[in-house]
């Protein structure tokens, strides 16, 4: 045994030795001291009395291999960090498919052969969601709101007249319900509607229409017939340009809405802020006439059924404490629905699945329900 | 500090470290998910499977460049990454070590005493080799089944596999309804067999299986460094062999390519240590063969040869398993088995449990490689998801991008990369053969627009012929009509009146009685004894083949659970075209994914 | 236990020099290694899918200087209308010339007995090997990927062995024959197994094919007949029917072709089946022109050009011509 050279063993290799053995005694075995051959070794106690001395040279290779561990360990750490595709794909808003950059906004290529004999006065210009307000100043807060992407505009000359010209806008919007969203905020009152696209409409000497997540305006300097037919052969020739077809769900939505009774070309779609409320986005409004009544009828799709019932909820929360009303009984049907008496006009809320919906401004409270029940009817047809 | 505890700390640290990789190894941000974890580094550091590939691809994956280290390492120092690296040697040497502390040493001894069968590892070697060395032309790719036995994928299909599934399920289960495996009992059952082998003899399977310990001991044999006899006296007590790993004889002329690097005989030997680990050749003489015939050798080496063209004749190539859907992203099939390594990080990440390893359905070479297994999992192959690609180390599964695997952007032209293509099995669906709504697979299908699509028919139920008792507005009481209540109310149900050219809603039925919708249109004059046809309305789904990618989520929510009414096959995946069914895209006919 | 060994007293230099022989040999390993591994590394990992480049393009086998030329002759006998339409055309001589390697194109398509007119007619093969042997041809051969099992449509079609009794070689293709091929600016046949082998050294392609009806296509004539050069999972090409045929106009580009409308098939193309399904309309055409040949063609089976639609398209793209009188084919008669 080689006991005298206890203390030259390193703690490391004293460590070793006794989590040998300790892990030894916890599964039960027993040591056996058995001595035998010249050298009288007892195993385990040779592990922790080792007499061997390991060399300088020996120690330095151990430590050269911790050194190793070390730099392994060090590199794993430093390469965690760096996200593989797998994962980092999974963090890009909503999964990469939403994340794929919308197309560029581009005018329609008949730049090179505008219509009407129209000719291009200024060059064509573009700007960002930052630069937005550099061409329209506050009205920017409208389209940043909707989430604008970009904008680009030029200005037409028409051939006859030097004092007329048109400026055509184009939105990029990012997504059609968007471009649907300030379309509809911006209607004016006293419109035609124009069959040029789903949603278009001429007022005065302003044209308005949505091409899939596009906001387009063309705007002429006055209303002669000349520049209303120039207008008129430019969106057309934009439309034709620009074949994109409108996202199914803007017009499903919409659709929801009772048609009895609907102010034609009233439905449209208020991304924030609607009736004041700052938690509420996305909804779909639509006006209502019967008789005499006029009302507001609202329907906004949420992810999912609980969320709807956390979106009513704050709603009649925001009715009932911000704007003074006072709740009313609970009428039959629709189930669950909250009726707000806001001192002259009525509010209803309910929910059906996964839709929040209601009505806004009722002159009373029958009509309030009797317009809840019939949208409540509505909506449950549907999927 | 004694090397022997270095080697040790290495051990507990390298099997940590695997350990670790295998846990985190599923996709997330949180510190207990993959991040940017290198979860292949085990299998990338493993020459076994770098070498494979060489033979039967003829070139290097980029990742397995890092088993240039091991070799390097291995031909200047001997096995160091057996005895201090190795995680699966780290459990053999620990269940050995457990297994052999109340022996007595002469005993142990006896067991570590070098044993001829030592050399069947090199014969294994030489069959994988074998197997995969012969590639003539297009006419024979080479077979990779190194991964059978190869530890570093072994010791990772294990682990994926078999023992964090059970980990996980006795802790009560972190996924949703527990990950499985399919085969996972034969996998388990080697992975077992393999550990308790060491209660009888250490390191069982280093000794005489492991062909990547074959492998480099090919590289070791001659090493400037290792351990050996000094020249000092040496009084034969033959203690060094008591906890030798290897059985390389350290007491005689040791075997150089047996040496496991352990240096628990330089603990071990009494005296004035005639035994160091030093500059080579040792003083005590070394044996630097195997043990290998020749004869041997070529047997094993031609029966290894053999496995490709037997493979062939069999009908590898022409008689190719439809039923065999690949990750996607996997190369044509003869290359994908020759890359394959078996180690299932792929199975390990997939979030959805979707990919199971392969048993014997689709061939003795396919086995425990992926394949989509569309009844199991949580939801089939997910659209948004690349992480099968990312975790292959071989490049058996290419790493897609989003993009690509998509068909946006670059890719639009070339379209997506489709796995398969589902068939509505008319037989078997709900609303085909059974006059019942359904349209799950169509609601469920991810791809936009969709490539399932619904085709409208109303027809007349079963006994749905009618003769009308009496009227009353909506109320249609029925003569010998005995309904359950409620029993056509569903909203699917419609009455077909004489007179009316199409049917009207059913709204609800009591025992005899229908109630229709009559506020669309008013009823004319129902007369007694006048036919009322009870139809119903399906919606029944229909594949567009230009359009499914063969993601198999239909197939996985179809209701009908056993034989499912919507199945997938490999048809048109694109990673073979002669698996193709439809021309390219744009041609006449079909209408291509990209709006361009 | 292991047997001991004689304690050895240690020779410095011996040792030393071992062990730098070592060193320089682990040396070398890794360099090898290191090698192997630089040669070895892929710098395009795996998976091209079959999206790239053209392989090799077919070379075009007609003959310059002889122009385009047309034969129509009338008759019952296929060996004397063949002769007299070579004839007519300025003799084989002009077409096939000593040493030429050349490889007759037939169709075999089906098992089926010469008689039914659903694949070439074996006298003709056999008299064209004939001609050209006698214009000087080193070595003639006869090939087609045939739709059913190669060997049993060359024997029961009496193509194999008139063919080999005529002094050519039959080679039946096997499926390491063929080599992906892309067309340039061609939507079908990209990367698409084409047959390869039998044209190594060919310097002459004659194309051999009966007038047939065609369910599908409208008619198989010259035309349709390289649909047999194509490999793989071909089928799939009747999906664009017309696409296919006119993308074949475009890759091959032949000596001359013969049409034998002998034994028109009016009816239940392209196997038919039935001997009513044919008419005696006892014409054989020999042309430059495969277009040509095909418009005329169209005319024994009461159409015209224009009820195929790829014929104009083919026209369009380069192919020949509709107009075949344009050609001014020589018209002679011998029966």
């Amino acid at each position: 045994m080689h006991r005298g050279d206890d203390k030259r063993c390193g703690a490391l290799d004293k460590g070793c030795g006794v989590a040998g053995y300790l892990l030894n005694q916890c599964i039960g075995a027993r040591l056996d001291p058995i001595r035998w051959g010249r050298a009288g070794l007892t195993f385990p106690m040779a592990t922790l009395t080792s007499g061997r001395k390991p060399s300088a040279r020996e120690t330095a290779a151990g430590v050269f291999v911790f050194l190793v561990l070390g730099a392994v360990l060090a590199w794993l750490l430093h390469t965690q960090a760096r996200f593989s595709p797998a994962v980092s794909i999974a963090f890009q808003d909503g999964g990469g498919v939403a994340a794929q950059a919308p197309p560029p906004v581009r005018l329609p290529d008949l730049l090179s052969s505008w219509p009407a004999a129209l000719h291009p006065m200024s060059p064509p210009e573009s700007f960002s969601a930052d630069t937005l307000s550099d061409k329209i100043d506050g009205k920017a807060e409208v389209y940043l709101a909707a989430g604008v992407a970009g904008m680009k505009c030029q200005r037409l000359a028409l051939p006859a007249t030097s004092s007329s010209w048109i400026e055509l806008f184009v939105y990029d919007m990012g997504k059609p319900a968007n471009a649907f969203s300030v379309f509809s905020s911006q209607k004016r009152a006293d419109v035609t509607d124009l069959p040029l696209a789903d949603y278009a409409y001429r007022a005065g000497n302003q044209m308005a229409f949505v091409q899939g997540q596009f906001y387009v305006e063309i705007v002429a300097t006055d209303e002669a017939p000349a520049t209303l037919d120039a207008c008129a052969a430019l969106a057309q020739a934009y439309v034709i340009a620009t074949v994109v077809a409108v996202h199914a769900n803007v017009s499903a939505d919409s659709a929801l809405f009772p048609k009895e009774g609907l102010v034609a070309g009233s439905v449209s779609l208020l991304s924030a802020d609607v009736f004041g409320f700052d938690a509420l986005k996305d909804v779909f409004v639509a006006h209502y006439r019967s008789g005499p009544d006029e009302v507001t009828l609202f329907i906004a799709r949420r992810a999912t059924a609980s969320e709807a019932r956390a979106g009513a909820s704050a709603l009649r929360g925001f009715f009932v404490d911000d704007c003074g009303g006072r709740e009313s009984p609970h009428p039959p049907e629709p189930a669950g629905a909250a009726v707000i008496d806001e001192g002259g006009t009525f509010e209803g809320i309910f929910t059906s699945g996964r839709y929040l919906a209601g009505v806004h401004q009722a002159p009373d409270r029958e009509s309030a329900v009797r317009w809840m029940k019939r949208l409540a009817d509505r909506l449950s047809q549907s999927p | 500090m004694k090397i022997s505890t270095a080697r040790r700390l290495a051990q507990i640290f390298f099997f940590s470290v695997f350990l670790w990789l295998v846990l985190v190894a599923s996709v997330g941000t949180g510190w207990t998910q993959w991040r940017g974890w290198p979860i292949a580094w085990f299998l990338q550091l493993d020459p076994l499977a770098a070498v494979g590939t060489a033979l039967t691809t003829h070139s290097l994956h980029p990742g397995l460049a890092w088993a240039l280290v091991t070799i390097v390492l291995t031909i200047l120092f001997g096995r160091v990454f057996c005895g201090f690296a190795c995680p699966f040697g780290a459990i053999h040497q620990f269940v050995g070590w457990l297994g052999r502390h109340v022996r007595r040493p002469k005993d142990k001894m006896a067991a570590n005493a070098y044993r001829p069968a030592q050399s069947i590892k090199y014969y294994l070697l030489a069959a994988m080799l074998g197997a995969a060395a012969l590639s003539v032309g297009n006419a024979f790719v080479g077979a990779l089944q190194t991964g059978l036995l190869d530890p570093i994928p072994l010791v990772h299909r294990s682990f994926n596999l078999v023992v964090l599934p059970a980990a996980d399920l006795a802790a009560g289960s972190r996924f949703p309804g527990g990950r499985y495996a399919t085969g996972a009992a034969l996998i388990g059952g080697v992975f077992l067999a393999t550990v308790l082998l060491n209660l009888w003899m250490p390191r069982f399977y280093c000794r005489f299986v492991c062909p990547l310990g074959a492998l480099l001991g090919l590289f070791a044999r001659r090493s400037p460094w290792g351990i050996g006899k000094t020249g000092a006296k040496c009084i034969e007590c033959g203690l060094c062999d008591v906890d030798c790993e290897g059985a390389c004889n350290p007491m005689g002329p040791i075997r150089t390519s047996e040496c496991l690097m352990c240096m628990n005989c330089l603990d071990t030997c009494p005296g004035s240590k005639p035994l160091a680990y030093l500059p080579r050749p040792s003083q005590g003489g070394e044996i630097t063969d195997y043990g290998v015939t020749r004869r041997g050798f070529l047997a094993a080496a031609v029966g290894g040869l053999a496995v490709a063209p037997l493979a062939r004749i069999g009908g590898a190539r022409t008689g190719w398993s439809p039923a065999l859907i690949r990750p996607p992203g996997s190369v044509a099939e003869e290359e994908f088995l020759a890359r394959c390594i078996k180690c299932c990080e792929c199975v390990r990440v997939c979030p959805t449990n979707v990919l199971q390893p392969a048993t014997t359905e689709h061939g003795w070479g396919a086995l425990w490689t992926p394949a989509l297994n569309n009844r199991m999992g949580t939801s089939g192959c997910q659209l948004n998801c690349i992480a099968c690609g990312q975790a292959c180390p071989t490049g058996a599964i290419r790493p897609l991008t989003l993009g690509e695997k998509e068909g946006r952007g670059d890719f639009a032209s070339a379209g997506p990369v489709r796995i398969g293509l589902a068939g509505v099995d008319r037989g078997r669906c709900l609303p085909w053969a059974m006059e019942r709504p359904c349209i799950v697979c169509q609601e469920n299908c991810p791809v936009t627009p969709k490539a399932i699509y619904v085709s409208e028919i109303v027809q007349t139920v079963r006994d749905g012929v009618y003769e009308v008792d009496s009227a009353d507005g909506a109320n249609l009481r029925l003569r010998n009509a005995r309904l359950s209540p409620g029993q056509y109310a569903s909203g699917d149900y419609e009455c077909k009146l004489a007179g009316d050219d199409r049917g009207r809603a059913i709204l609800a039925n009591t025992g005899d009685t229908l109630t229709v919708d009559t506020a669309s249109s008013p009823p004319g004059q129902v007369a007694p004894g006048s036919a009322a046809e009870v139809q119903i309305r399906l919606q029944r789904p229909v594949v567009d083949p230009a359009l499914c990618i063969g993601c198999g989520v239909c197939e996985h929510e179809c209701p009908m659970n056993g034989l499912r009414a919507i199945r997938v096959t490999a048809d048109n995946e694109t990673r073979d075209p002669g698996h193709a069914i439809l021309l390219a895209p744009g041609v006449a006919g079909n209408r291509s994914l990209s709006p361009t | 236990m292991n047997e001991p060994t004689p304690a050895l007293a240690p020779d410095p230099a011996t040792t030393r020099r071992a062990f730098l022989r070592r060193s320089l040999e682990a040396g070398a390993a890794i360099a090898a290694t290191g090698g192997l591994a630089a040669w070895l590394w892929n710098r395009h990992p795996p998976g091209t899918l079959g999206r790239g480049a053209p392989a090799s393009l077919m070379p075009d086998f007609s003959v310059r200087d002889a122009g385009a030329k047309m034969a129509i002759v009338t008759g019952a006998d296929r060996v004397r209308t063949l002769r007299r339409a070579l004839d007519a055309m300025g003799g084989i001589g002009r077409f096939i010339k000593p040493g030429d390697r050349v490889l007759l194109k037939v169709n075999a398509a089906f098992a089926a007995p010469a008689i039914l007119s659903a694949t070439t007619n074996p006298e003709l093969a056999a008299e064209l090997v004939r001609l050209c042997h006698a214009a000087g041809a080193s070595a003639v051969l006869v090939t087609d990927n045939p739709i059913n099992d190669p060997e049993s449509c060359f024997a029961l079609s009496g193509i194999g062995a008139a063919a080999s009794a005529a002094g050519a070689t039959v080679v039946l293709p096997r499926p390491g024959d063929f080599a992906p091929l892309t067309l340039p600016g061609g939507r079908l046949i990209r990367n698409w197994p084409v047959l390869h082998e039998p044209f190594r050294g060919v310097t002459k392609l004659i194309g051999v094919a009966p007038v047939k009806h065609h369910a599908r296509a409208g008619a198989s004539m010259t035309i349709k007949n390289w649909y047999g050069l194509l490999g793989g999972r071909r089928n799939q090409f009747h999906q664009d029917i017309n696409g296919i045929i006119v993308e074949l106009s475009q890759l091959v580009r032949p000596t001359f072709v013969v049409l034998d409308g002998t034994m028109s098939m009016l009816t239940n193309g392209p196997t038919g089946g039935s001997l009513a399904d044919l008419k005696p309309t006892h014409t054989l055409v020999v042309s430059t022109d495969p277009v040509a040949a095909d418009s005329f063609g169209a005319t024994l089976l009461g159409r015209t050009s224009r009820d195929l639609p790829y014929l104009a398209r083919a026209a369009q793209l380069g192919g020949g011509t509709t107009d075949y009188e344009s050609l001014r084919p020589a018209r002679d008669d011998v029966s």
